[in-house]
């Protein structure tokens, strides 16, 4: 477990540069951000296929799948913020998401992803020596055992269930220097070059349960593949520790504070329409409608206590072209193209985010490993008044293992 | 997979490059979401603090000689008495010289301090000393003739034998004299023991352990030499006898162990600290004198009604205590002449326990260049002031119920208007802002704890309030 947790602070320290959201959950990884559903817009989690590996949203896919995929997912983004002429650039690297699944013939798929759900991090410091310094570092990660399996007799039916463990941490430090204006210059020496941070950090988890479910229907046909989900809603509870900080070692004895931010439950549904023969036309939709604001993670100042939020939509539209498997083909033949838009409305009020990528699979030596590329850009666009609009670009790679582990020769 | 690594690197080289966040970006930024790009100070004294406790402590437990200065005499109001623990045995030829022996004399010597009497912070016109100083001599004597005696003594440890000196009962006693005469540049000096002792000690027959107290109340000075019985400035016990030739019991054994023990005057005065003991007084403060005033300072708190009670929502920056001060009673003293610092601690938590913990000093230059430091006692001016930072954030924080903190005297200080507060090397020369060694002088806090104080507070708030 310790390892577990040494693995988790690790990962935590790689993260997202979005700063929309930041008080509350933070930015969201949707679809466990792999780099295959990202290359094409995120969509086709209706999609089957031998080895398309797990899908958090969909849980029934993975039915369908022959193959062992061991799935690892890689992320650098940068986003520019601006807003009144004033603008601040972040980027950052993550792993949102590791996935591994395992087929087991008749007996149905079972597999397992860790994904960094919610990230917000940010590390920014003014200018001038007693400038302020502001940090979040913050996860909400969530391992989600899978199983799915075909129904008896009705094999282009698939049933698929997730259950979601959440655990991950979240700090937030804002560092400052004294503002002397009310000060006699008599008395200035008292806090001259003191810097004070307002800390608090906590962790997360669910509320009175030990995780949250998802369930999927899906269908495979020859041509059109569809698939319909429902993830329960649950409560996140983030128990805080308030402080103030003049040093790591020299600190106030913290204030304890439980936020609980009620999080809804989501609609999924998803369309892959096949072309030809490796020619795919894929389109997704998912939907939560959130009933409460968030609370945010520290008030203070002038600070408003809750974000607001909207119902939260998104609908994705996306083409793959499927590389012929033979590996004696040409190689530019052998790689899977992708191409995909989307968009979504952010659980924040009055945000949202305009995006298209263009990704490719490229299969490395016989055995079926593939590496996937996808270049996304977009842009945020905010009417809410603490939020800035950003533009944002990234680069994700995913690398992807498949066996026939336990697979008989056919 | 290295061309992958590549394209990572490249990409975030390239983008911390090419891109920088504005100069006011970041402050923009905390501004819209609420937050101030510095913490607002806000100062305030709070007027008429009385203290509800004072307590004068004075401890007397025996004090070990582990370090140097070992110290006999006296010094304002207080005298200092020797313990040593000596145990050796006699080869047979010095026994059979005490048999023999026409008279037989027993003396201590000592090694002056001298890295305190050359120090060039001493003052010049202390020595010589001169002084026949009548000294109490008391002992405890036992004989044996068995090999492991002395390794028996050995196995008593340090503390059982300081515990035992608090109430050590003398089997013997008498009175010798003192000859002292020391000037600048002298290293050793010699006391005579009384002949009773001698006489007790001449019946020895292999090993001897002797327990030796000195005491002198009446000492014009209090004396310091060389106590750390491990080195080679060790004092030592010295027994020789005189017939045909004169017989020295070799080597002179140094005690196994030493030790001071502080004996203050009856009448000595209650409301007065002494520098080189553990002298301390606690002074304690109620809430109801500081919360009140702070609260009335800032107004309610967004987060009011958040957590399980400890205030977060200010911090105390800085607090300082002013107090009065009175240099020129009369039973203040001074044997070095120079300013003393004067340390605080304050009372705090400690994973459920209180500890006293020490305060840190913030330097106020500009006031240290021109009145220099401002937490002397016997220097310019006639207020003391006190840093209590630490005790004023725990006292706030945890809204408890009084504020304690404790104050001793601390080493002299050098450099009264030097803002350094450590010493440091200039041109070569090290610049000493402390004389390394305590004053045993006495100060009477009286004026400081009896009249009203002033706590001036320098505070930062999260609060909305811009007030």
């Amino acid at each position: 477990m310790k390892k577990f947790a040494a693995l988790l602070g690790v990962l935590a320290s790689l993260s997202f540069g979005s700063m929309i959201g930041i008080d509350a959950l933070g930015e969201e990884q949707v679809m466990g951000g792999t780099a295959s559903a990202a290359g094409r817009g995120f969509s086709g989690n209706a999609k089957t296929g031998d080895s398309e590996g797990l899908s958090v949203v969909n849980p029934a896919r993975l039915a369908f799948d022959k193959n062992v995929v061991f799935n690892l997912n890689f992320a650098l983004e940068m986003d520019a913020a601006s807003k009144s002429g004033h603008h601040m650039l972040t980027n950052g690297m993550s792993i949102p998401s590791f996935n591994i699944s395992f087929p087991m013939g008749d007996f149905g798929a079972m597999g397992v992803s860790l994904w960094q759900h919610y990230s917000s991090n940010l590390n920014e410091k003014a200018s001038g020596s007693d400038a302020a310094k502001i940090e979040y570092q913050g996860s909400v990660y969530e391992l989600v055992p899978t199983y799915a399996i075909r129904i008896p007799y009705l094999r282009s039916v698939s049933l698929g269930a997730a259950a979601h463990v959440v655990l991950g941490n979240i700090s937030r430090s804002l560092t400052l220097g004294p503002d002397n204006s009310a000060v006699t210059e008599e008395d200035e020496w008292g806090t001259r070059h003191t810097k004070v941070s307002d800390f608090v950090d906590g962790t997360w988890e669910i509320k009175n349960h030990p995780a949250y479910y998802a369930a999927a229907l899906q269908y495979r046909g020859r041509q059109v593949s569809y698939f319909f989900s429902y993830t329960t809603g649950y409560t996140l509870k983030n128990d805080l520790d308030y402080d103030f900080r003049y040093s790591e070692i020299d600190t106030l004895v913290p204030t304890s504070y439980s936020r609980e931010i009620k999080v809804p439950a989501m609609f999924a549904t998803g369309i892959s329409y096949r072309l030809f023969k490796r020619h795919n036309i894929m389109l997704d939709l998912q939907w939560r409608a959130w009933d409460e604001d968030i609370e945010n993670i520290a008030g203070s100042w002038t600070m408003p206590n809750y974000t607001e939020t909207q119902s939260d939509f998104m609908a994705s539209v996306g083409y793959q072209l499927d590389g012929v498997p033979l590996f004696y083909e040409d190689y530019w033949k052998r790689i899977n193209y992708r191409v995909g838009a989307w968009y979504k409305n952010w659980y924040v009020k009055d945000v949202y985010e305009v995006g298209g990528s263009v990704g490719a699979g490229f299969p490395m030596g016989r055995k079926g490993t593939t590496v996937d590329l996808a270049l996304q850009g977009g842009k945020r666009f905010s009417d809410a008044k603490t939020e800035w609009e950003e533009s944002f670009f990234a680069i994700r790679i995913g690398l992807t293992g498949i066996g026939t582990w336990g697979q008989s020769r056919r | 997979m290295k061309k992958l690594c590549f394209l990572f690197v490249f990409a975030a080289l390239l983008t911390s490059c090419i891109f920088d966040s504005d100069d006011a970006g970041v402050s923009s930024w905390l501004s819209d979401h609420g937050l101030p790009d510095s913490y607002k100070v806000h100062v305030f004294d709070i007027e008429n603090i009385k203290p509800s406790s004072v307590e004068f402590g004075k401890n007397v437990a025996p004090r070990l000689i582990d370090s140097m200065e070992f110290f006999l005499g006296k010094s304002a109001g207080v005298s200092y008495d020797m313990y040593m623990d000596v145990a050796f045995a006699a080869d047979t030829t010095f026994i059979k010289s005490l048999k023999a022996a026409d008279s037989t004399n027993t003396f201590m010597s000592f090694f002056w301090f001298w890295k305190l009497y050359n120090n060039k912070n001493f003052p010049k016109d202390s020595l010589p000393f001169k002084e026949d100083m009548n000294v109490q001599v008391s002992w405890k004597l036992e004989f044996s003739e068995k090999k492991k005696f002395l390794d028996s003594l050995s196995k008593i440890s340090d503390s059982v034998w300081l515990a035992s000196l608090s109430d050590w009962e003398a089997d013997d006693s008498d009175e010798a004299v003192f000859e002292i005469s020391m000037k600048k540049g002298d290293s050793t000096t010699f006391m005579y023991l009384p002949s009773k002792l001698t006489e007790q000690l001449s019946k020895m027959t292999y090993a001897a352990h002797l327990q030796l107290k000195l005491s002198a109340p009446k000492a014009e000075h209090l004396y310091c030499f060389f106590g750390n019985v491990s080195s080679s400035f060790a004092p030592r016990f010295n027994f020789y006898t005189v017939g045909d030739s004169v017989n020295y019991l070799k080597p002179s054994p140094p005690p196994y162990r030493a030790a001071n023990v502080l004996v203050y005057d009856e009448d000595e005065c209650e409301t007065c600290l002494h520098g080189g003991s553990r002298d301390s007084v606690v002074i304690s403060i109620p809430s109801e004198q500081i919360l009140p005033a702070i609260q009335e300072f800032y107004e309610k708190y967004p987060l009011d009604n958040k957590g399980d009670g400890y205030d977060v929502r200010q911090t105390v920056v800085l607090a300082q205590l002013t107090m009065a001060r009175d240099d020129a009673a009369s039973s203040n003293a001074t044997e070095f002449g120079l300013p003393i610092q004067v340390v605080v601690g304050s009372f705090v938590d400690s994973a459920g326990t209180e500890v006293r913990r020490m305060e840190s000093y913030r330097l106020n230059k500009e006031r240290i260049l021109e009145d220099g430091h401002q937490n002397l006692i016997f220097h310019e001016g006639d207020s003391l002031s006190l840093q209590i930072t630490g005790g004023l954030r725990e006292l706030v924080n945890l809204e408890k119920d009084s504020l304690k903190i404790v104050v001793k005297m601390g080493y002299p200080f050098l450099q009264e208007k030097d803002s350094t507060y450590t010493d440091y090397i200039a041109n070569g020369d090290t610049n000493y802002v402390f004389m390394n060694y305590f004053d045993h002088g006495r100060y009477d806090f009286s004026k400081s704890l009896e009249n009203p104080m002033t706590l001036k507070l320098w505070m930062s708030s999260k609060r909305k309030e811009e007030n």
